[in-house]
């Protein structure tokens, strides 16, 4: 039994019983790290719904996928200039599904041409809050004279959590582990091939 | 063999990096102790206040048997203050069995505490401090007697949890003779070994304590330790501490991503930092509003509705976590003893607790299940002893 022989032997019991199941763990270990989502669809519909362009506007009802907190609920409503427009008090629905936003201003009578960002921050009375935006453009004659609406701008108002310091590391550590052993892996292959020939 | 060799160290490296990423978040928990240090029991302070926090807290409480009066009370403290001395100069108490036990110094503090019900049944009514009363009952309240109240308060915080175990005991064979036992909390946290430390974590991950005042400054002085303005004389230079155990469901906290959670406190979990800032002692901006007009810190987020209001409703935070294992409902049986510090428990402590019983996001995970509050004397000299001033 040559050395190489052995060498080979052990290498092929090492990927086997090290290095598969390290790769294994490291993909388990990947889906298992998915951030758990709650509430992902806060928003069943609205009117004006998202990213529409009106004729005409007076109000903007938001219906939610369950009953929110209506003590904790913040609503906005924004001009595209970034001016933000005084809201009558919010009138929500017998089971608090369905909220209507009033401009208390002369615009209460149907909003000006131009586009506009209704925001909601809500929760959903387990603690989870929800924010988001609904945007919609009117234009008296029904033809958008603005840019296209941008493709992901669902919820502007989205706080990315920060945790590059601890979760964001893992990927890139179990990376560079795989890479070191294959690496080393190789350089046995290499390192046998050269033993046969000589 | 050089092969060999060879991909061990391949290995090592390769396992190495593997294993990192379980094991980031794992070293800062292991920060180094300084098992040699003392912490003078004698002073103007009782100590475990202003001392930077220990691993290890335990809090004990008392009730005071019939017929101690005021004389039995007061040799009672004579011999509580003499074995809290000598444990915490790493010397054996008076009658100690386990001398071994007390000879390694890991920054063990002793201090003692007065509930509502010392001043009563030793007819001290009229010598409670200004500000010191009961909490008021709160709706998120579920409080357990065997959590709450107290007569006399024992807290012995140290690095050392083997050591802190023998104080305890110690002292409690100490007041058996005039107290029965009436509930003993155990708790942990990562050790702040300077003021300058991280500030450690709870059991959500959450770092807690950020707005604490810095120890050793005057502001830390104004907020915790009481004056002449306490009403009494015998007081200045005492405390008054509000121990509430805070159950956590972790199980539905798990449900939440991070960004909820983040939403919910106000701050990020990772940094402890407020999500109108990028540090964690940057002040939070809770009128900051996004490009859409809604505010970045929710308006009932934690620190949006613990935030003070005037220099008044301040205080220090020095808790400890707690980890029971498994309730009977098959649930996590852990938490948080929540120690809130002050000069006036009334007008500091009162309006922050009032503000989030009534609306904070966090109550969705958390529920109070023991209350206690305790006048903490102030601190004494070799020759004299805890609450000498009241009980003289």
């Amino acid at each position: 039994m040559s050395t190489t022989s052995v060498s080979h032997r052990w290498l092929g019991r090492l990927v086997r019983r090290t290095l598969l199941p390290l790769l294994l763990a490291g993909l388990v270990t990947g889906w298992a790290s998915a951030p758990a989502g709650a509430h992902v669809e806060a928003v069943h519909s609205s009117t004006p719904e998202q990213h529409s362009v009106v004729t005409e506007v007076s109000e903007v009802t938001i219906e939610f996928v369950d009953g929110i907190d209506t003590e904790t609920a913040t609503f906005t409503l924004r001009r595209a200039d970034g001016t933000d427009l005084a809201l009558a008090d919010p009138v929500f629905s017998a089971e608090d599904t369905t909220v209507t936003l009033t401009p208390e201003s002369a615009e209460a009578e149907g909003l000006a041409e131009g586009r506009y960002r209704a925001g909601y921050q809500v929760n959903f009375g387990d603690g989870h809050v929800s924010t988001g935006v609904i945007e919609f453009e009117v234009s008296r004659d029904g033809e958008s004279k603005a840019e296209p609406w941008p493709a992901d701008d669902q919820a502007p108002a989205r706080v990315e959590p920060d945790r590059a310091d601890v979760s964001g590391q893992w990927p890139w550590l179990v990376g560079i582990g795989v890479v070191v052993v294959a690496g080393f892996a190789v350089v046995l292959v290499v390192q046998r091939r050269r033993s046969s020939r000589g | 063999m050089r092969r060999r060799g060879l991909l061990g160290v391949g290995l090592g490296v390769g396992g190495l990096a593997l294993g990192a990423g379980g094991t980031v978040a794992v070293d800062r928990a292991l920060s180094p102790h300084e098992p040699d240090r003392l912490i003078p029991f004698h002073g103007a302070h009782q100590g475990g206040v202003e001392t930077p926090l220990q691993a290890h807290g335990v809090f004990t409480a008392h009730d005071l048997r019939d017929g101690v009066d005021l004389a039995a009370a007061t040799r009672l403290m004579r011999l509580v203050s003499d074995d809290a001395a000598r444990l915490c100069r790493a010397e054996p108490a008076v009658n100690d069995q386990e001398p071994e036990l007390a000879r390694t110094p890991s920054r063990l503090t002793v201090t003692v505490g007065f509930g509502p019900g010392w001043f009563e049944r030793l007819g001290l009514q009229d010598r409670v401090p200004t500000g010191f009363a009961d909490l008021p009952s709160y709706e998120i309240d579920q409080l357990q007697r065997r959590w709450s109240g107290g007569d006399l308060l024992l807290q012995v915080c140290g690095d050392d949890a083997l050591v802190v175990s023998h104080a305890v005991r110690q002292l409690s064979k100490t007041v058996r003779a005039f107290t029965t036992p009436r509930w003993v909390q155990r708790g942990f946290s990562t050790p702040m070994s300077t003021p300058d430390s991280p500030t450690p974590r709870n059991l959500m991950g959450q770092i807690d304590g950020t707005v604490n005042p810095r120890s050793g400054t005057d502001d830390f002085a104004t907020v915790v330790w009481a004056d002449r303005d306490a009403g009494v004389d015998w007081f200045a230079g005492g405390t008054m501490l509000v121990l509430r155990r805070i159950a956590m469901l972790m199980e539905t906290w798990d449900e939440l991503d991070p960004h909820g959670q983040e939403l919910a406190v106000g701050r990020r979990i990772a940094t402890g930092a407020p999500l109108t800032g990028q540090q964690e002692h940057d002040q939070p901006d809770l009128n900051a509003t996004d490009h859409s007009g809604l505010p970045v810190i929710p308006k009932f987020s934690h620190i949006a509705r613990a935030a003070h209001t005037d220099r008044g409703d301040r205080f220090l935070r020095r808790s400890y976590n707690y980890d029971e294992g498994v309730a009977e409902d098959g649930t996590a049986d852990l938490g948080l003893l929540f120690a809130a510090y002050q000069a006036n428990l009334t007008r500091q402590y009162l309006p922050v607790q009032g503000r989030l019983a009534q609306q904070d996001l966090l109550n969705e995970w958390t529920v109070p299940i023991g209350s206690a509050v305790f006048a903490l004397p102030p601190g004494c000299g070799p020759d004299g002893f805890l609450g000498e001033g009241l009980l003289r």
